[in-house]
């Protein structure tokens, strides 16, 4: 076997490796929980369109199938339909026809979302993420009324291995924007610091609270060109947790330290990556639960002493 | 079926690196550029305030401001509505939601830009470099 061939061998084998039906029904568990969640902490996102003119009005995505805005009674019955379709995908019933309707939904929500002059782009990895799991056997284990679930496959492992990619891949590209946009400009302290700067008084003219650590950081520049270096490095590294073990965990702790510091200093928080939940298509989330009992255990067991 | 799961997942990583080529950006392929390029230091802003009777300032909620939590969401609002020369029913908007919210001390609504230095002002020193008035609403 030539050397080149060995590498794509094992990017082959790593793809293509069996998984748990759990691992898979985990993810499905995990995501479409945190997007129903979310989307109902942010019913005021359907009351603020819902009257909105139709002069601001910039469709994107799979709202340039319109040409006005939604009537408000049409939205609010895509927000209960939404609703009752994640609740349905999170459980596992019906999932075959739930799976793509629920992820289509959200499609057709956060396209709608962002059609108002402002691309939300934290919303972006949770659509693409339900897009994938709508297409797979998400439901073949944890759902109600299942029976035994049935033995590893590939078809519940890949799946898995195109969230993780998704997941690494929205990193890269943002680490190429920022070195396409900015170019090595970016390892310039006052780069970032202009960013912070920003952020912090944006907050502040429009009666937000202002980042708790912006003025320390500012007030320490020699704090900026590292955090400038890291931040782009956890970007382009992404790809290394896909390697799995020792690299992945530590790419996730720093990339939840990069999530953490940007709350921090900008008060800019992607929820669904800086939860963690994003990054569980790395990890072999089906081990949760027995884990979880095994911890109880040992706590009554250390009580019960 | 294993080359089939080939082609889907090269044709996948293609289409999330297709806004870097060709789409640009978009829902929900993104060439992510948020906070990518840099910014001016200098950046003038739209600041809404609430004034009570003596006409000193009454500090709003982002939710009174621009009925929305998010902050990208508020700024963007009200950038928008000042460039499209909507001003009066911004202000208009915000007197309606302060009287909704009960918020008797405010008794009007001042709309006005700011241009900062935004790291003085992140840092707490002296930062506005000009401010001019856009308009003004009574509430209720």
């Amino acid at each position: 076997m030539s050397g080149r061939a060995q590498p794509l061998m094992r990017v082959d084998e790593w793809l293509q490796a069996p998984a748990p039906a759990e691992r898979l029904a985990g993810l499905r568990i995990a995501i479409g929980g945190f997007v129903t969640l979310y989307l109902a902490a942010n019913v005021r996102e359907f009351a603020r369109l819902d009257n909105r003119p139709v002069v601001e009005f910039e469709p994107i995505g799979f709202a340039r199938l319109l040409d006005q805005p939604i009537p408000a009674p049409a939205l609010w019955i895509g927000f209960a339909g939404l609703m009752v379709l994640g609740i349905a995908f999170t459980l596992g019933v019906a999932y075959r026809a739930v799976g793509p309707a629920f992820a289509l939904g959200v499609l057709a929500w956060t396209s709608y979302h962002s059609s108002w002059g402002q691309l939300l782009h934290f919303e972006h990895l949770f659509t693409l993420h339900l897009l994938i799991l709508a297409l797979a056997p998400a439901a073949d284990a944890w759902r109600i009324g299942q029976s035994a679930p049935p033995s590893a496959d590939v078809r519940y492992g890949w799946p898995i291995r195109l969230l993780a990619l998704a997941t690494a891949a929205t990193y890269v590209l943002s680490g190429i924007a920022k070195l396409r946009h900015t170019g090595f400009a970016w390892f310039d302290p006052d780069t970032l610091a202009t960013h912070i700067g920003y952020s912090a008084t944006r907050m502040e003219t429009i009666g937000g609270p202002t980042p708790p650590l912006a003025e320390v950081v500012l007030d320490n520049s020699w704090l900026i060109g590292p955090m400038a270096i890291a931040a782009l490095a956890i970007e382009l590294g992404a790809p290394v947790a896909l390697v799995g073990g020792r690299a992945r965990n530590v790419w996730v702790v720093a990339a939840l330290g990069f999530h953490a510091a940007t709350a921090a200093t900008m008060l800019v928080f992607f929820g669904y990556r800086g939860l963690g939940i994003g990054l569980l298509p790395l990890f072999a989330v089906e081990r949760v639960p027995d884990r979880l009992r095994s911890f109880s255990r040992r706590r009554r067991a250390a009580w019960s002493r | 079926m294993r080359t089939v799961r080939r082609v889907v997942t090269v044709a996948m990583l293609a289409a999330l690196s297709l806004p870097l080529f060709a789409v640009g950006d978009g829902v929900p392929l993104s060439s992510y550029p948020m906070y990518a390029s840099p910014r001016a230091e200098v950046v003038e802003f739209v600041v809404v305030s609430g004034l009570d009777q003596r006409d000193e300032a009454v500090a709003l909620s982002t939710v009174l401001i621009a009925d929305t939590n998010d902050p990208l969401v508020a700024e963007s609002y009200l950038r928008r509505e000042i460039a499209g020369g909507r001003a009066d029913t911004l202000c208009r908007e915000v007197a309606r939601r302060i009287e909704l919210s009960g918020l008797d001390e405010v008794v009007r609504v001042a709309v006005r830009t700011e241009e900062h230095s935004v790291v003085d002002r992140a840092r707490g020193l002296d930062s506005m470099i000009a401010s001019d008035a856009v308009t003004e609403c009574a509430v209720g």
